[in-house]
């Protein structure tokens, strides 16, 4: 299998707004986990703890 | 081995570009109407539940903006008041639009699923399937119609709020749906007399396009008439409290009198001939200007009402 022959060369701007997009959906994934997971135990309440051990 | 340079882009594609997709004004009205919804519903969900109900209204709500941003890409190009949004100008890729609405949309169903429930879920899968789909798709570019119809789609968060708080529907929403639904075609037929010429260019049927100045201002009047009832109501039926009766009676009859003006005015006729800003002093043009932002006013104030008096216990 040959190599690829062409790169795409990003502007430090580029690279820049790049860095700042992944910065804001990593951000964004965490603030939804945390939220999904603070929602499920809001919604088991006292449940939470019932689990075989 | 080569390197390729794609500098020729208008500029990168910031996180704010993404966040411009939501259309974050029309998402902050979503948001506050829904927060009343909610508020006003009789619930013992808690903060938490609550949160991340309003949350996924206003995920669902800048999803099916980035759908329309996706739909009206043409016509978002041809019109002066949109040329500057983020696939028009370049910045976002059509495509890139329409995977970013799906996502949030598919994002905030679950999320309403998980803490509203099914019912509030349902109703917000409908929204956005109403306002990408009915409205974005279908209705705005066939019929003068469009934005009567479609207004159903902006109406329909305080509804969707009730359902996350207390699983049920009840009358008392849906007559808050009714409101914003009836205040929908002044409000943006008061707009549309401005940007008759930008809607003409792009070939959306707006009602000034298609039937004129006259008309539109004929029908201004009759919905406002039809409104300014429907907004008092909520004082009769035991959701909204003294604080309520005032502001919507007040507010009312200051609507009714703005559509009378606009309706003896020639409102519009100026931009007949060409594109004209919203507040250029254009000959004619304050009383449908003063409709315009009275509405938005006066929307706000009556929703602002219901929650001063259920925050402040002023009235149960």
């Amino acid at each position: 299998m040959s190599e690829p022959r062409d790169f795409v060369t990003l502007t430090p701007e580029q690279v820049r707004a790049r860095n700042k997009r992944s910065l804001v959906i990593a951000l964004s994934l965490a603030g939804f986990m945390a939220l999904v997971f603070a929602v499920t135990l809001a919604q088991m309440g006292a449940n939470v703890l019932e689990r075989p051990l | 081995m080569a390197h390729i340079s794609i500098d020729a882009a208008p500029r990168a594609a910031t996180a704010g570009d993404y966040f411009a997709l939501l259309k974050p004004r029309v998402m902050s009205l979503v948001v506050f109407t829904a927060l009343v919804g909610y508020l006003v519903a009789p619930s013992d969900k808690g903060a938490v539940i609550g949160f991340a109900s309003i949350l996924a209204i206003a995920i669902g709500a800048g999803a099916a903006g980035a759908l329309n941003m996706w739909v009206d890409a043409d016509i978002d190009a041809l019109m002066k008041r949109t040329r500057g949004r983020p696939v028009p100008s370049g910045r976002v890729r059509a495509e890139e639009a329409l995977g970013f609405g799906v996502a949030l949309s598919i994002l905030s169903v679950l999320l309403m699923a998980l803490s509203g429930g099914v019912l509030a879920a349902a109703l917000l899968a409908f929204t956005i399937f109403f306002y990408a789909v009915i409205y974005s798709l279908w209705l705005k570019r066939a019929t003068p119609h469009n934005i009567v119809i479609g207004g159903l789609a902006g109406a329909l968060p305080p509804l969707i709020a009730w359902a996350a708080a207390a699983d049920a529907i009840a009358l008392e929403p849906i007559l808050l749906v009714a409101i914003i639904f009836m205040w929908t075609p002044p409000h943006f037929w008061a707009l549309a007399l401005y940007q008759r010429g930008d809607y003409a260019a792009a070939g959306v049927p707006m009602l000034p396009v298609t039937h004129g100045a006259k008309a539109t201002r004929q029908q201004i009047l009759i919905y406002a008439v039809l409104f300014a009832p429907l907004a008092v109501s909520p004082a009769f039926i035991g959701l909204g409290g003294p604080l309520y009766a005032v502001i919507s009676g007040v507010g009312a009859a200051i609507f009714a009198a703005l559509a009378v003006r606009i309706a003896l005015s020639r409102a519009g006729e100026a931009a007949a001939s060409g594109q004209a800003d919203l507040y250029d002093a254009k000959k004619d043009a304050h009383a449908a200007r003063d409709l315009f932002a009275f509405s938005i006013l006066y929307l706000f104030a009556l929703f602002a009402a219901l929650l001063i008096e259920r925050v402040m216990g002023l009235f149960a």
